[in-house]
């Protein structure tokens, strides 16, 4: 096995094509397949045929290369590997994707990425051709994002059917797929998708630039690249949105947001991603309009309540106890009798307890996490409160906050919500409502300053040009959407006429 | 350095214009605090100030037991109002807080001597609402009352808080507030009105003696700030009548045969219109009304034009009859309780002095007119007497 240092040297633009190179670099490899294959019988021309096992497809390689090569009779008239070489480069071997290869290092990448190698020693040239494995599962109904009306398909982790995907439902000539590699290791591919004539250019520019500076080992998930190209890298909140559903993706495409694929991932990213775009779902489009704005107003009635119950029901029952209903005071102080903790510490163990379930029962399997969330929340929770460790009250609280909390769509939003809400609910049991308040005014504050690809992240809450409220807190009819999000500044502005 | 700057000035500005210290000191836990529901005032023997605060003790009723509410309550005395609300502290194991304070009792002798004081410290502490209702107990002390009222199953403050739901049904009373109360006292010229509430044996079983209900008895008029006089029923609707505070009521009439019909007031209002004519005071009260006949004991049907108007007569009679007495007892006793000055003073702005300097020998000499007029409506699907024979009805 050569060195580390020599694989090195091998491994790069200058070294000479051949097969005892490749031998070097990945001959110690278990997987790796070399045999030297005469054209047509004739000592004289020696060719070596290399590829990865289990990285291509067996039968493509026999019929379309070993046979060509072998049997048929196109190369009867070389004699040389000079006149193969010619051969296979007028494309006698049947395969769309020949590609020639005179370095070691872009050689070694085909072989690597799935490709089978024709390598001529004394000519020294090799020729890859594209003979990939189907590895990808088939596309299914995306897991996390349900809807009850609309498509049943989702991304999958080969980036090729991604885009294709992406190609079927969107059939504009206009929609530009362009690819970049990151990751010094997993040399991910990675795709950039946008609408050519509704993109902004300056958007696009930099969203590539933003990719191309990423430098790092791995591309193996998706916070290597939403970390390392949002704006605030210091926030909760999610910057990108991302999703599994195609349609989805696809409208954002044509919102002139850009979206990335990367490869080995079935979920896509959009870019910029806004607060209001955390509170969509795909769901809010296939209903009627009046029921949509029903939903989505208490969508935004429930991000509320999850993320300040806690900390107003600390603030009153600890700072205002005046501001409750007498009979509500009456019936709190009712189910506390008994339990030692102070409020706080209260609503902390329930978050807590509420936190540790959620962790538990996404880790562990499907079937042993609801029998989790059975014991934990019915079980556990009904042996707590008569052990008088909490109150019946507080568990409403948190479990109301909780509910409100899953009708968030994004799961990362979710999570952003989760860490505020705590905020908050320590600001409000140091000084009350006026905690409360100052907690809010700081998310806001925190919200108002942020920016994500140059676009506030409250738009349109706080679009300057012209107010498209249309499709916020309420989902007005299609028809009254005429124009494109005016924040993402497209050059096709009008959706319609 | 900016962020840093904007959170400080925040920061600042929270904490410095609600006057946060306080707050922040104020912090306790709700079941740490004696919620106060009824707050009762009373004077003892030896003149020194009780109160009574009495909370709500709610069981959850676990374990599949039968869920209780019990009032529960705390005494304590001082030579002031300010030192007997400080001994609570004394006796109480919870912090009192009196946010949630709906009713406010004063017992009959203190009333007597002077509600004022009380007023003022209540109106003074941070916590009181200014919605708060007030009442005399008649014929007894606040404390005394609270006790008695406190049945097995139902807290006293629930209880007064369901007669006080209904008090439109009657008219006998209506609620005064802290707020209304304390504006009225502020009027040197005025009498202030409180309703009182009266012990009465109970007529429920199972109860342990001594233990009562309570009836609304009608108004307690106070001189200044001192229990006047106990106005009775009859006078104390005649009074709702003169303040438009009527919502409903019953009339019971005799009709030309002389069985009894009841009518039930469904809506009503009064007028008071001043006026002066060759120097003297002069006061037309507008009383207009209409009811429903709710009943008939008897067999005769009364849906005749003739009959409907001698009903129509006579419960105008009634009216006028109430709002009459309730005058009359209120000039005999020089005692403007109908808010009379501020209505001359609105209509002679120029006079208003002179009204106030001469109000004592002015009112009492006022010649008040009063004018009903009603209508009789619905018949709450009455359409003959429910003892008419087969005969009369047509069958």
């Amino acid at each position: 096995m050569p060195a580390v240092n020599e694989e090195n040297n091998l491994y790069n633009k200058t070294a000479d094509v051949s097969s005892d190179n490749v031998r070097s670099i990945l001959g110690s490899n278990a997987d790796y397949v070399s045999r030297v294959i005469l054209v047509r019988d004739k000592p004289e021309i020696p060719s070596v045929l290399v590829y990865m096992e289990g990285l291509v497809d067996i039968k493509l390689i026999n019929d379309n290369i070993l046979k060509p090569l072998s049997q048929e009779g196109q190369f009867d008239s070389c004699n040389t590997e000079e006149d193969a070489a010619r051969l296979i480069s007028m494309g006698k071997i049947y395969s769309s994707s020949m590609k020639l290869r005179t370095n070691m290092k872009d050689l070694t990448d085909d072989i690597l990425a799935g490709s089978a190698a024709i390598i001529l020693n004394d000519a020294k040239t090799a020729f890859t051709f594209e003979a990939k494995a189907s590895l990808s599962r088939a596309i299914s109904e995306p897991t996390g994002e349900n809807v009850i009306k609309g498509a049943k398909d989702s991304f999958i982790e080969d980036l090729r059917t991604n885009t294709a995907l992406c190609r079927i439902k969107l059939t504009s000539p206009y929609l530009a797929i362009e690819q970049i590699r990151l990751g010094k290791q997993t040399k991910s591919n990675i795709a950039i998708l946008y609408v050519k004539n509704i993109a902004k250019s300056k958007l696009i520019d930099e969203v590539k630039q933003r990719l191309e500076s990423i430098d790092i080992d791995r591309v193996l998930d998706a916070g290597v690249i939403e970390g390392a190209i949002v704006d605030d890298k210091y926030s909760a909140f999610p910057q990108i949105q991302y999703t599994e559903r195609i349609d989805r993706f696809c409208s954002s495409l044509v919102e002139g947001r850009v979206g990335i694929l990367i490869d080995g991932l079935p979920t896509a990213y959009i870019v910029p991603g806004t607060l209001l775009q955390f509170l969509q779902a795909p769901d809010d489009y296939s209903f009627q309009f009046i029921i949509a704005s029903i939903v989505r107003f208490i969508r935004f009635m429930s991000m509320f309540i999850t993320l300040v119950l806690p900390g107003f029901y600390i603030s009153i029952t600890s700072f205002h106890p005046e501001m409750l209903p007498a009979e509500l005071a009456f019936s709190i102080v009712a189910s506390r009798v008994g339990v030692p903790f102070p409020m706080f510490v209260e609503v902390l163990i329930l978050l807590l307890a509420f936190e540790l379930l959620i962790e538990a029962g996404v880790r562990l399997p499907k079937v042993i996490g609801q029998t989790v969330s059975i014991v934990g929340g019915l079980v556990v929770g009904q042996a707590a409160v008569e052990a008088k460790l909490v109150s019946p009250a507080t568990v409403m609280i948190i479990a109301i906050t909780a509910i409100a909390g899953f009708l968030m769509p994004n799961q990362d939003f979710s999570n952003a919500i989760r860490l505020w809400r705590l905020i908050l609910a320590i600001f409000g049991s140091i000084i009350g409502m006026f905690g409360l308040t100052f907690g809010l005014i700081f998310l806001l504050y925190h919200w108002c300053k942020m920016e994500t690809f140059s676009v506030p992240y409250l738009d349109p809450f706080v679009a300057s040009e012209d107010e498209q409220l249309q499709d916020t807190i309420f989902r007005l009819p299609l028809f009254s959407m005429k124009k494109r999000p005016s924040s993402l500044d497209p050059k096709n502005k009008k959706r319609m006429e | 350095m900016r962020r840093f700057a904007i959170l400080t000035a925040l920061l600042a500005l929270i904490t410095a214009l609600p006057g946060c210290v306080q707050i922040a000191m104020g912090r306790a836990e709700i079941d740490k605090l004696f919620i106060v529901r009824l707050f009762s005032f009373d004077e003892t023997k030896e003149g020194k100030v009780r109160i009574t605060i009495t909370t709500k003790n709610l069981s959850t009723g676990e374990g599949g037991g039968e869920a209780v509410q019990k009032g529960e309550s705390v005494v304590s005395e001082g030579e002031t109002v300010f030192d007997a609300a400080r001994n609570l502290s004394t006796y109480a194991d919870r912090k009192f807080n009196a946010g949630h304070t709906e009713f406010i009792l004063f017992g009959e002798s203190l009333a007597r001597k002077g509600v004022l004081p009380y007023l003022d410290f209540i109106s003074r502490h941070p916590e009181f609402r200014y919605n708060a209702k007030l009442y005399v107990v008649k014929g007894d002390t606040a404390n005394s009352l609270v006790e008695k009222a406190s049945t097995s199953k139902y807290f006293v403050g629930d209880r007064l808080a369901r007669i006080e739901e209904h008090i439109a049904r009657t008219s006998i009373v209506s609620a005064v507030t802290l707020n209304e109360a304390l504006l009225i006292f502020d009027e040197r010229y005025l009498d202030t009105f409180i309703p009182c509430i009266e012990p009465v044996p109970t007529m429920a079983s199972g109860e342990k003696p001594g233990t009562c209900d309570m009836i609304l008895s009608g108004y307690a008029i106070f001189r200044e700030d001192k229990l006047f006089y106990f106005a009775s029923r009859e006078e104390s609707r005649g009074i709702n009548w003169m303040l438009n505070r009527i919502g409903s009521g019953t009339i019971v009439l005799k009709d030309q045969t002389g069985q009894e019909i009841s009518m039930v007031i469904v809506r009503g209002i009064s007028k008071i219109k001043p006026r002066i004519e060759g120097g003297e005071l002069h006061c037309t009260v507008e009383v207009s009304f209409v009811t429903n006949i709710a009943e008939i004991m008897g067999g005769r049907s009364i849906f005749d034009r003739a009959s409907l108007d001698y009903l129509t007569e006579q419960q105008e009679k009634s009216i006028k009859r109430e709002v009459e007495n309730a005058i009359r007892i209120a000039q005999e006793k020089n005692s403007d309780h109908f808010c009379i000055i501020s209505k001359f003073g609105i209509k002679y702005p120029l006079l208003r002095d002179y009204f106030q300097e001469n109000w004592q020998e002015l009112f009492p000499d006022i010649k008040f007119e009063v004018s009903v007029d009603s209508r009789i409506d619905g018949t709450y699907m009455i359409n003959e007497p429910v003892t008419a024979s087969k005969e009369a009805v047509g069958e």
